[in-house]
């Protein structure tokens, strides 16, 4: 236990260092030029319109989480379900991969508001921007395990005459789990990013908005220090996101997984 | 099927002096892969019911794919493959690969009872089947645990006992124990050859171990390089049971370099 706490201390000190002195040279360098508040705010005027504003920032880092967790399930779910049909029908995989990658390269600022005319603002837009830019490492991490597969153990497999569905249940899906929760971890990143590019668009009316409608707010209103702190808060929804996504995946890992090492 | 319980050793046969339907006739095997390869070409080889029969070869003659063929995991492609008198090669038959293979997610003793699964036998049977198997391998006290928490002798046990697990008649090892540091592949020799004297199951043994395939064997063919054939048939008269003690028998060096020597014409 005290060795696992030491090792925590020492894995965190060198990025809290890091943060620190970042953190010290901004202030200094603000203070030392007279930079413009609405320009750069310091941290020290970050720091105090993120306390004056702590109840707001608190509830639309609530609702930004709430979407992007939603999407963020929404593609584990469809991603996997895909990938399955994917590695199950090959003329599915070679018909519909190409659109697949749409998802990938799409411009998804440019189909947000497409989404929002179609489905309307509000959450349900929301969630589906995320969901539609965490889904591509679902269905391609998914995919892939469910095709990787070592050729001895597949052998095993035949040399018992294991049917098609034995091999899936037995063999195939248990195998895919590590890349799933490879796949995971990215998408949980995505989905934040995704939830907040809905939030540019779609707000969820009657005062209630997200991390993603109060920076385009704050900016339009010159609100820079606000600014500052509403990405803070985005920048460690996302890290939690991962950082839990991770944290379950790792758990999984290393109960049923631990020789193999993947991400 | 036929369940013919092995002949007592001193009645065993050896070499061509064969007693009974034999437990593998291979004739004029061949085996081109779909790519082109000619992998295996005029494989003759016939062995007893219960005869152990290691081969040994240059490396990419085609020894694993003469496994597989056994085993039915690939169709050969001239000649004719008999097993125990029987067309359904895969009947009766267990494969050692040259990893463990072992499903991580599953703990030891799920591992072993895996065939019996997919073969849709009795569970509860199954469960006592499977732990003495454990037992018989030595490792008891290790069934509920995960195949990640055992070194690799230990794996390779495991793997063994999971072939076990069916009760077969015939052994397919492709160099089960390649990995294995040589004081644990001397362990797991002799107690292969505790299985083997106990089950009397016939094994084709792939090594590239010539002093292992002589401590396991009745027989040891040599392959030539691709496409592989066997050139030399070298049956082992030493007594049997093996002992560690036989390691030092100047037959058994002898038997090593004759065999080490026709290998390296073929290197
Ligand atoms: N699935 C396959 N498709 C095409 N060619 C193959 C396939 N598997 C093996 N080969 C080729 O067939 C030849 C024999 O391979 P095989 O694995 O049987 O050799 P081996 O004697 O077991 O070698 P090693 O001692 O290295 O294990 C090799 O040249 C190999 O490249
Ligand atoms: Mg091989």
């Amino acid at each position: 236990m005290a060795a696992r706490a030491s090792a925590l201390v020492r894995s965190a000190l060198p990025p809290l260092t890091l943060f620190l002195t970042v953190a010290a040279l901004w202030h200094g360098a603000t203070a030392i030029l007279n930079i413009p508040a609405f320009v750069l705010p310091g941290p020290a005027d970050v720091a105090r319109e993120a306390f004056a504003n702590g109840a707001r920032l608190v509830s639309a880092t609530g609702l930004t989480a709430v979407a992007a967790l939603s999407g963020f399930c929404a593609s584990l779910v469809i991603g996997c379900l895909i990938g399955f049909a994917f590695s199950q029908w090959p003329l599915v995989r070679s018909s519909c991969y190409p659109y697949a990658i749409f998802l990938q390269t799409v411009p998804i600022v440019a189909i947000a508001p497409l989404i929002i005319i179609w489905f309307g603002t509000g959450l349900q837009s929301v969630i589906l921007v995320a969901f539609i830019v965490s889904l591509f490492p679902m269905i391609t991490n998914a995919t892939a395990g469910l095709t990787t597969l070592d050729r001895d153990l597949l052998a095993l497999f035949r040399l018992y005459h294991a049917s098609r569905w034995q091999t899936l249940t037995k063999l195939r899906l248990p195998a895919a789990v590590p890349f799933v929760i490879a796949g995971a971890k990215t998408s949980s990143g995505l989905s934040v990013i995704g939830a907040i590019v809905g939030e540019f668009f779609a707000g969820y009316g009657a005062e209630r908005y997200g991390l993603g409608y109060l920076i385009t707010l704050t900016s339009g209103q010159l609100k820079t220090a606000y600014l500052f702190s509403a990405v803070l808060c985005s920048t460690a929804l996302g890290l939690v996101m991962f950082g839990a996504i991770s944290a379950i995946g790792n758990a999984v890992l290393n109960r049923w997984f631990r020789h193999q090492t993947h991400g | 099927m036929t369940t013919r319980r092995p002949a007592p050793s001193s009645l065993r046969s050896l070499g061509d002096g064969l007693t009974g339907s034999p437990a593998l006739v291979a004739e004029g095997v061949g085996l081109t892969y779909a790519g082109g390869i000619e992998a295996l070409r005029n494989v003759d080889l016939t062995v007893a019911d219960g005869q152990f029969v290691s081969i040994v070869g240059p490396s990419g003659c085609g020894k694993s794919t003469f496994l597989k063929a056994v085993a039915g995991l690939i169709p050969i492609t001239h000649g004719t493959l008999t097993l125990r008198g029987d067309s359904d090669r895969r009947a009766d038959v267990a494969f050692v690969f040259q990893s463990p293979t072992l499903l991580t997610w599953r703990t030891v003793l799920g591992n072993v009872e895996l065939p019996n699964e997919l073969r849709g036998g009795g569970r509860s049977t199954a469960r006592s089947h499977a732990r003495e198997l454990l037992a018989l391998v030595g490792l008891a006290d290790f069934a509920d645990r995960f195949p990640s928490e055992l070194s690799g002798g230990m794996q390779m046990r495991v793997s063994l006992a999971r072939a076990l697990m069916t009760d077969p008649r015939i052994m397919l090892l492709d160099e089960p124990f390649g990995a294995l540091d040589d004081l644990t592949r001397q362990r797991l020799n002799e107690d292969l050859h505790r299985i083997w004297l106990r089950d009397r199951w016939t094994g084709l043994f792939v090594t590239h171990n010539v002093s292992e395939a002589v401590y396991l064997s009745d027989r040891v063919v040599v392959m030539s390089s691709r496409p592989g054939q066997i050139v030399a048939d070298v049956p082992i008269e030493l007594s049997i049971p093996r002992t560690p003690d036989h390691r030092s028998d100047p037959g058994f060096a002898a038997y090593v370099r004759e065999i080490g020597a026709r290998l390296r014409e073929e290197v």
